[in-house]
């Protein structure tokens, strides 16, 4: 039984599948949190499949959307959250929580992936990867609740 | 199991259809040619996916493991950049679609009619 | 060295994740927010990409769907927008800032 596999899968079902329950519904600000949720956790999504599959050609996607998920969370925070659409009054449901899931999340994630993988070039990306993750959430909450 | 992936690519291209076919905005209506065309990326990259096959990617493996079927891997590759290539044209059509008619109502751009 | 069980459990997951994704896009009439599950499509189909073993396809997915396309159309609406307000502005006479 791959356990990495495994993790994956769950992350997947349980972590991504809420948070298009909550993309699809309800206010702008809520929608543009469950999208910044979903790149994270989908990130470490990524790494866990490289892991499992035995292919670390598979951690580039990682390292794609440790960059391009938060520009996008970015992108729509300025254009959703900001001009014609504002008016919230408080914010969103879920960012306060968003840099302690991510942390622990990343840590949880890219810790015993850097054991099993040993000293190297695979691990010092890995620790990129996981710093990208880290800096991307602080940044993204901070320009959603700033919206 | 072995027909989901199918069922799948029909619902998409179904589901993309429906929201193309009744929208009344014509930025929405991109949006759902968009879900349509994704029905052909699933579509193809099923038909290649053979069970305990890894990608066919050979700087970390060696030649002779099994491998899905890299010619749709191809296709769905140039797949998905002329899907945004389209998707950027028909974005641009519709906002000269909203400066020459005011809307962006299909339902209103009456100068196509017959 | 894969499990075929756990495979099976992560293409029917992504697989079943697509289909619900594509369907809330189509059912989401306002643009704007159409485009906030349309990077969620996007990033779903690079998950299915990636566990049908496709990489590289994956790879231009992530590129192209997670932040291209909604960028594209949010900035369509914003254009669409302004455009009428700026027209709204000169119909109710006079010129109007903004």
């Amino acid at each position: 039984m791959n356990g990495w596999l495994a993790a994956a899968a769950l992350l997947l079902i349980a972590g991504v599948g809420p948070s298009l329950w909550n993309a699809a519904r309800g206010a702008p600000g809520r929608r543009v949190v469950a999208q910044n949720y979903a790149t994270l956790l989908l990130c470490l999504v990524f790494l866990l499949l490289a892991q499992g599959y035995g292919r670390p050609a598979y951690v580039d996607l990682a390292l794609v959307l440790s960059v391009l998920g938060p520009a996008g969370t970015l992108v729509f925070a300025r254009l959703l959250l900001t001009g014609e659409e504002a008016g919230e009054g408080g914010e969103p449901p879920g960012t306060r929580r968003l840099t302690p899931v991510v942390a622990v999340g990343t840590a949880a994630t890219v810790l015993p992936l850097c054991v099993v993988t040993g000293p190297g070039r695979a691990t010092v990306k890995l620790l990129v990867i996981g710093a990208l993750l880290l800096a991307g959430g602080v940044a993204t909450t901070r320009a959603v609740r700033h919206g | 199991m072995t027909v989901l992936p199918y069922l799948v690519a029909a619902w998409i291209f179904l589901v993309g259809v429906y929201g193309l076919a009744t929208s009344r905005d014509l930025v929405h209506a991109v949006g759902c040619l968009a879900v349509a065309q994704s029905s052909t990326y699933v579509l193809l990259l099923s038909v290649g996916y053979r069970h305990g096959g890894t990608a066919p990617v050979f700087s970390d493996v060696k030649p002779g493991v099994t491998v899905v079927d890299p010619v749709v891997q191809a296709l769905a590759l140039t797949d998905v950049v002329v899907g945004a290539t389209v998707t950027a044209l028909l974005l641009a059509l519709v906002v000269q679609t909203a400066k020459r008619f005011g809307t962006t109502d299909p339902d209103e751009l009456f100068a196509l009619r017959g | 060295m894969a499990d075929p069980a756990v495979d099976d459990v992560l293409i029917v997951a992504s697989l079943l994740f697509v289909a619900a994704a594509a369907t809330a896009a189509v059912l989401n009439r306002d643009p704007a927010r159409q485009a906030v599950v349309l990077s969620l499509l996007g990033l779903g189909l690079a998950v299915l990409f990636t566990v049908l073993q496709a990489p590289d396809v994956g790879l231009s997915q992530l590129g192209v769907g997670s932040a291209l396309t909604p960028l594209m159309i949010l900035l369509t609406v914003r254009k669409v927008r302004r455009q009428r307000e700026r027209r709204d502005g000169e119909r109710h006479g006079g010129k109007r800032r903004g």
